[in-house]
């Protein structure tokens, strides 16, 4: 489901320089999973985020359902950090 | 805290092969000093980047390069394959290491691959006739990677980390 308030917030990070960080547990399941970073960065670019998860500390977590190249569906869980984006995970 | 890496593997980019990023690769930590984890600025520029250095690059091109060379410019196999008149089960044998089509259809994914970014990419600057007359050779049994090498142009480090295409620079491609 479409998050409009969560997408808006993922835009303005994003048109104000946010940097894409990458976890380490977020690469290695983007390559376990035959998806680059390249996919998930193009999907992120899109800034549409379609669910949200709420940790028990407060910290919220964005779902990004987007494709490969191939049309081959992903999804990428970001999260908001010190005006960037962090990548904690891909699933596929 | 940030810091930037004199030496970072990226091995995201779908290659078989990481390329090494020479102080541009940043580490980011929280207040407390754990790691978050590492960004690349202008990722879509590196990976054009890392396209035209190997599609200019003499050996024969695998599978997974031809793939990778299609994801960067951005088109589906089947989207590729029509557009470089192939036939897309033979595209989709040689992504996967099964056949290789070689001669003619590798200069054909090299040029296409090659123009577009270079249309996407000014800074690119390639030299078409170059690639056009270039004669790649087989690769050898066993052969190493490529090792490629990139580092920002110190003139566009301080502009928008992430503007398209503007940037990396191949310091080595052997």
């Amino acid at each position: 489901m479409f998050r409009p308030e969560e997408s808006a917030a993922l835009r303005a990070l994003l048109s104000s320089g946010a940097e894409i960080i990458w976890h380490p547990h977020a690469e290695t399941r983007a390559r376990e999973r035959g998806v680059s970073k390249l996919d998930v960065q193009r999907v992120i670019d899109r800034g549409r985020v379609t669910g949200l998860d709420m940790q028990a500390n407060g910290e919220e977590r964005w779902r990004l359902a987007g494709t490969d190249g191939d049309n081959v569906d992903f999804i990428v869980v970001v999260t908001p950090k010190d005006d960037n984006v962090l990548v904690v995970t891909v699933i596929k | 805290m940030r810091r930037v890496l004199p030496r970072y593997e990226e091995k995201g980019l779908g290659l078989p092969y990481p390329v090494v990023l020479i102080n541009a690769a940043v580490e980011h930590a929280d207040t407390a000093g754990n790691v978050l984890g590492v960004s690349v600025p202008n990722l879509e520029g590196l990976a054009a980047a890392v396209a035209v250095a190997r599609a200019f690059m003499p050996v024969e091109l695998t599978g997974s390069e031809v793939r990778y060379m299609r994801k960067v410019v951005g088109m589906s196999a089947k989207d590729f394959a029509e557009a470089l008149k192939l036939d897309p089960a033979s595209l989709s044998r040689w992504e996967n290491n099964k056949q290789t089509l070689g001669g003619w259809a590798e200069s054909q994914v090299r040029l296409a691959t090659v123009a577009i970014l270079a249309q996407r990419m000014p800074s690119l600057k390639p030299d078409m006739e170059k690639l056009f007359r270039m004669v790649p050779r087989k690769r050898e049994e066993g052969e190493a990677w490529p090792l490629f090498e990139l580092r920002l142009e110190p003139q566009r480090e301080a502009e928008a980390p992430r503007a398209t295409g503007e940037g990396w620079a191949a310091l080595q491609a052997a």
